[in-house]
């Protein structure tokens, strides 16, 4: 059991399933959660703005804010998606201890997130191409977000096979999640001619927007003439825009 | 901005929710850094709006830093073959609630006068506290006995050691049992 925050950070970085176990009582569900909020927020501000770095100015306090948001708002929307799976299972896991576990995982992504950002700062210097900074933030996000997401698993039932399915189900809809969510709040690496703003207009999805960042970082610019900008028929459009499109993600 | 509008809509009712419920737990008398938490978090702190936060008294934290070592030293990859038979959870609670009883009768005692009754409620605290506190070096004795456990084997000296500090914490209740009983 944590006693100050320094002690909770480690107690989260080490064994993370120990501060899920913790929170069983009221008592200790108030006493943690502050912390584990707090935690969240700093780490990502960090790397947030380490991130906003890449386009300097304003940005850099804009990505900031949005990042600590990056890490929470898909715990709001898959958790109970994620609760649901196990439902049906003779042990389904509390509501409390699933949410707690996914506060805790929020939170240690945010101190991976913090560690992280000395060396994403040294990204930044050697990767100045727009198109590879969005890859190299990418995978920074997978490599940081994937161990917050395995904490997950210390609130789900005992590992059984027939698990396997709903496991996967569970692990790809918290990716889509989050990788959506990190759309939805671009951009926090802005094109280094873009006009910054705080969000840019919800259209296309992440998966067309990391397509064309790919062809884009290998040189493919497609036809002659053709405007770099999202594909306004992905998966969940919600207006025809593209050309009047100067932003970044 | 384009698209924005249900967003906005959702996140606003989000956080009039959590404002809520934020509000609700201020009034029961949950610290205000929980409260705020409820802007973000509400869905798991609502369940705490039916339940009054109970004292942490003189020895809260002591407690919490015994535990806190005694779990590390339990997850240790080393120790994982420490026979336990799983009453630490138990212990734990007789523990906070002994320091529970011991808040209000420090409260008590602060309010009273200097009357033989006070002598005798301060003379029995005194007493609680320092069982109390044995207990808690009884942990820090464990944690020595899973140390020479991981060494030496012999578990029957760890499961004594844990037997002996459960009779003690079960004392710290039998006792006041006795006395309100007669």
């Amino acid at each position: 059991m944590s006693t100050t925050l320094l002690s909770l950070i480690i107690t989260t970085l080490r064994s993370p399933g120990m501060v899920v176990d913790d929170a069983t009582s009221d008592a200790q569900t108030a006493w943690l959660v502050p912390r584990l909020l707090l935690i969240t927020a700093v780490g990502g501000a960090v790397f947030g703005a380490v991130v906003g770095a890449h386009h300097g100015g304003i940005q850099v306090l804009y990505a900031a804010i949005k990042m600590p948001i990056l890490f929470l708002v898909p715990l709001a929307v898959g958790l109970p998606a994620i609760r649901a799976l196990f439902a049906t299972d003779d042990s389904a896991p509390p509501w409390r201890r699933v949410a707690m576990a996914g506060l805790v995982g929020a939170a240690r992504t945010g101190i991976l997130a913090a560690a992280a950002s000395p060396f994403l700062w040294l990204a930044w210097s050697l990767f100045r191409d727009y198109h590879m900074a969005i890859l190299v933030l990418a995978a920074s996000l997978l490599v940081i977000g994937g161990q917050g997401l395995l904490t997950l698993r210390h609130a789900l039932p005992k590992f059984r096979w027939v698990h396997v399915a709903p496991l996967a189900v569970a692990f790809v809809l918290m990716g889509l999640t989050t990788a959506q969510t990190g759309w939805v709040l671009r951009p926090f690496i802005a094109r280094p001619s873009a006009q910054i703003t705080f969000l840019r207009p919800i259209e296309a999805d992440i998966g067309d927007a990391l397509l064309r960042a790919t062809r884009s970082a290998t040189g493919d610019y497609g036809r002659e003439g053709e405007e770099w900008a999202p594909s306004s028929s992905g998966l969940m459009t919600r207006g025809l825009r593209g050309r009047d499109f100067d932003g970044g993600e | 901005m384009t698209g924005w509008t249900a967003p906005a809509l959702v996140i606003a009712a989000w956080l009039v929710i959590g404002a809520g419920v934020g509000i609700q737990l201020e009034r029961k008398g949950h610290p205000s850094s929980t409260a705020i938490s409820a802007l973000v978090v509400w869905p798991i702190l609502m369940s705490l709006i039916n339940t009054i936060p109970t004292a942490t008294g003189p020895f809260s934290e002591a407690i919490q830093r015994a535990f806190h070592s005694l779990n590390l030293t339990i997850a240790d990859p080393l120790a994982a073959d420490v026979p336990w038979s799983g009453e630490l959870a138990s212990l734990h609670q007789s523990l906070i609630d002994a320091d529970a009883r011991l808040a209000m009768v420090d409260r008590l005692l602060s309010e009273s006068d200097d009357s033989d009754a006070s002598k005798g409620l301060h003379k029995a605290r005194e007493h609680a506290a320092t069982e109390l506190q044995a207990v808690l070096a009884g942990l820090a004795d464990l944690r020595i006995q899973i140390g020479l456990y991981a060494l030496e084997g012999g578990e029957q000296s760890v499961q004594a050691e844990l037997g002996a500090l459960q009779a003690r914490a079960r004392a710290l209740s039998e006792v006041r049992t006795t006395r309100w009983t007669g």
